[in-house]
Order: C-alpha cells, then structure tokens, then sequence
C-alpha cells in the first residue's frame, strides 16, 4: 500500500524516512511549523522551506480521550472503537516545539524530556486504497517502547 | 481621578434555557442593567454587543427600543465580552458620549467549540489530524506547569472544588453541586492530567454594564464603581498559545495574560497586592492555577501551598472566582467576561449575598483568555 501525507507540503519521504517541513524565514531566520506564507516574528513573506531533524525530546503531552467532532476531523474511528491517544509538542534541535500525535508508548504515559524519533503514523485510508499517513513521535529507544 | 464609572450591571443566568434565543437573554441582561443604573434606554447614547453565536447581538434594539444609537457588534473569543466593556469605556473617554451600554450573550450547543481551522490561519489538515481541539492545549499547557512548578493533580482538584462550593452559593450559576475533590479526581479523564469535572463546558447565558463618565455618575448612584483599566492585548510571537503549531521554547514569550495584567495595573494605578477579590479564566482548572501567576497575584509554584491553606476561597485573603468562574457558570463566550465584571460589582457593593467576600473589599480584577491568544483584563474600584 502506498503511503501518502494526509497533506501536500507537511512531510516529505525524499530521504527514504520521514521529515517535517518547515518555513525559514530568510531575514530574520525564525522558523515555522507547519509551512508558513508570511513570517510570524518580522512579517517577512521571503521564506524558504526546510526539513526538520526527525530526533526531539517531549516538551509537553496529554492524551485525546474523547472523539474529536466531525468535520472537520476525518480519522476512520466511530465513536464504538475509539481509542484514547497521545499528542504533544516535540522539541527538535532546529529550536522549534512542534505539535504532533504521539504512538508507541504501550501502556505507559510519555514522560517530559525523553528523546522520540519522528514516524509516518497509518491514520486512515482514501478512496484509491493509498495510507494516508499523518506525522508522529515515537520513543526513540531501540524496541521503540524504552525511555531514551 | 477616574474616566468611567460604572453604574448598572445585569445578568440573565447561566445555564441551559431551551426556547429562548441569545437575543432574549441579552435583552432581559440589558434591562436588568438599565433598572440597576435607573435609566432608559433610550438615555443611552452607544453600545457593544458581543456574541459568538449571534450574527448580530445588536438586535437587542428591537426588544429595547429602536433608538437609532451607534450600536457596534464585537467577537473576539473568549475575550469578547472584555473588548466589548474595552472599547465602551473608550468611546466615554474619547469624550464623544456620556453613557453606554456593553452587553454580551451567547447560546452554545454542548460540547467543544468546533469551527474551521482554516478560519484561524491554520491549514486544513490540522483539524482533519485531531488536532483543533481546545480542551487539549489547556491539558498540554497546565501538564507542563506542573512539571516545572511542583502542582499536583490534588491541587486541580481543590480549584474545581472551589469553584463548585462558589457555584453552589450563586443563584445565577449554571452548576450548583458541590463536588469533592476525590469525585472531580476520580471523574472521567478528559485529557491528562484533567478530568471531566475539572472542565467548564460552553452553555447560555447574558450580561450587561451601564457606563457613565465618571463626573455624572453621581447623578445616578450614590455609590458608583470605578472602572480603573479595561484593556485586551494578543499573543506575540514565541508564546506557548491555543491552536499555535509549533513555538521556540528557548525564546518563548510571556501570555498575552502577562502583557495585558501589566498594561490594566499601570493605566489603573494599583499593583497585585492592592486586590481584594479576583475573577480568573479557569477554562479548567489548570488554567485558574497558572493565571493566578500570569496575572501577578503570586509566584509560578506558590499555588500548591495557596490552595492547600484555602487562600483562594471567599473567606481567603485572595478570593478567586467567587460566583464559582467558568468551571460552575458554563462559557457564554460573548457574556463570560461581564458575569466576571457583574460579579465584582456585587461584591464591592457589598450585595454579593451568601458569597459576599468579608471586610468591605475596595480592588476587583477580572482576567479572561481565549484562542487564539488573546487575554482581557479589567480592574475595578470604589
């Protein structure tokens, strides 16, 4: 099944895994995420689109424990087998925390200040049969499950 | 001296009112406010009307009498109703009008809000992702405060329990059941670390203010209020903010609840340690703990030992939300921050009643914060 992002411009797969996308403002050098069309701290609209490094430490986290109405959300759950998960913001070297979805934690909650890695999270399918796939951090240990 | 006074304040109560629409409710706080202040409507010379979910809350006219006056519709978010008291205080010290009225009102569906994310500067995808949510920023901002700060998820508990003690003493209060601190702890999660109990929920209702030049109000009440500072200030660039993507943690900026407290105590002329009663946004219970900071009424960490000697409660020495806030009144987003501002009025009077807070208090302040980024604080005196 091919994977797509659930939007142009969000990710890119060019590298062979996973990498955000963000804006670099070329005046002032602040950066962005998601993609930007004007600069939040100078108001510049010459930006550039860069990659984000995939490694980040957890910032903040709660868990989603309740259906998020639709629209505008457009995940396949039914309100029967919904599970609760995981979002947060990741802090990644290029000096951004951006929000995301979390996974892989098993039974246990993230902890504040432990290294994930970004993956390409399965969030549902569309109509020609492609995974639609959205952005999340996962514990960067070796089994995936383990506190760096 | 004083610019504006304050001479009528009305509520229509919070809560759940099948059959009767935003407009109603907004019009009978209009009267209610009018009756306070002993005047017409048709003495009124302008007016601010807030709603989220009325087009148009100047139609109001239409129950009040149509008058003609200038009668400008404001939404801002949750600090709709602050923008709508903001800018009637101003259009009395530009000196064009004498008396106005700002009244807010608003009628929900249950539930979060739900709204286009693309409304809000932010691609479509976010809202496709789960992510549009605002319960779930307050969970993520209050999780991390606590992180830094030492609060414990028992101190939640105790503002929650506060605010339903407060709500259960309020006849205009939407929630009037006291609930323990294990049944608030134990109550559904919502999203970690807050629970169903510790939430408000968006519900209906309306209120009004009647303001004057300072120099004639007492042509209308022996004991007027002074309304010291009203102002409203948005988010800037690096702060931790509702709906807000990504932000850079090393240059992250204070709230705008930060920016906004400073500018209403220095046009007021009075510091934190002059409050005597306090209404705080506490969308939730977390955000009750950290506003108490952001507003400068104690240090980040001090709230775990303030809740835990019951200074926050009415017979406290910094009462908060003493008609039990937004966790036992609901959010009518367009009247939220004129309940707060009713509430002060009551309380410096002296007429809140059963939660009249002890000792003749002198200094209100009312803080309100919303997405996506914008806080409104207004300060009150006799």
């Amino acid at each position: 099944m091919t994977q797509v992002p659930i939007a142009e411009g969000l990710l890119t797969f060019a590298g062979g895994s996973p990498r955000l996308l963000a804006s670099h403002c070329t005046r002032c050098a602040a950066r962005a995420f998601p993609v930007q069309a004007g600069c939040a701290r100078c108001g510049s609209v010459e930006l550039e689109t860069v990659e984000l490094s995939p490694d980040g430490t957890l910032w903040t986290w709660t868990s989603q424990e309740f259906l998020p109405k639709s629209p505008p959300y457009a995940g396949p759950e039914t309100p029967e087998n919904f599970a609760p998960y995981f979002v947060g913001y990741v802090e990644v070297p290029e000096g951004l925390a951006v929000e995301t979805r979390l996974t892989g934690f098993g039974d246990r909650k993230p902890r504040i200040g432990e290294r994930l890695r970004l993956v390409a999270l399965p969030f549902r399918a569309d109509e020609e049969g492609n995974e639609v796939v959205i952005p999340a951090f996962a514990p960067a240990g070796p089994q995936g499950g383990t506190d760096a | 001296m004083p610019e504006v006074a304050i001479i009528g304040v009305g509520l229509h109560r919070f809560g759940r009112f099948p059959g009767k629409s935003a407009i109603e409710m907004g019009a009978d706080a209009a009267r209610l406010a009018l009756a306070d202040a002993g005047i017409k409507w048709r003495d009124v010379q302008f007016a601010f009307g807030g709603s989220y979910e009325a087009d148009n809350p100047d139609a109001v006219v239409n129950q009040l009498g149509l008058t003609g006056i200038p009668f400008t519709d404001v939404y801002n978010g949750c600090a709709t109703a602050a923008s709508a008291l903001s800018l009637a205080s101003r259009a009395i010290t530009s000196g064009e009008f004498e008396i106005g009225v700002a009244v807010g009102m608003d009628k929900h569906k249950p539930g979060a809000f739900a709204a286009d994310p693309v409304d809000y500067s932010l691609p479509s995808w976010y809202g496709e992702a789960g992510f549009f949510l605002t319960p779930k920023f307050f969970a993520m901002k209050i999780q991390r405060y606590m992180h830094d700060y030492g609060i414990s998820p028992q101190t939640l508990a105790r503002v929650a329990a506060k605010n339903y003690r407060n709500g259960s003493l309020n006849p205009n209060a939407f929630r009037r059941t006291p609930l323990t601190e294990d049944a608030i702890l134990k109550s559904r999660v919502v999203n970690d670390p807050l629970t169903q109990y510790m939430f408000c929920s968006p519900d209906e209702g309306a209120a009004a203010v009647v303001l004057c030049r300072a120099d004639i109000a007492s042509r209308f009440t022996s004991r007027p209020v002074y309304l010291l500072a009203s102002e409203v200030r948005t988010r800037r660039f690096g702060a931790f903010e509702v709906h807000g993507p990504c932000f850079p943690p090393a240059e992250r900026a204070p709230a705008p609840t930060v920016d906004v407290s400073r500018a209403a105590y220095e046009r007021a002329g009075v510091g934190p340690e002059d409050v005597d009663v306090v209404q705080l946004q506490d969308t939730d219970a977390g955000a009750e703990v950290y506003h108490m900071a952001e507003n400068g009424l104690c240090a980040d960490g001090d709230q775990e030992r303030l809740l835990a000697e019951g200074a926050t409660e009415i017979g406290g020495r910094l009462p908060v939300n003493t008609d039990g806030g937004l966790i036992a009144n609901g959010e009518p987003i367009g009247a939220s921050g004129l309940r707060q501002v009713h509430e002060l009025v009551l309380q410096l009077r002296g007429t809140a009643g059963e939660r009249q807070v002890p000792g003749s208090p002198q200094v209100g302040y009312a803080q309100l914060y919303g997405a996506p980024g914008t806080a409104g604080v207004s300060i009150v005196t006799l």
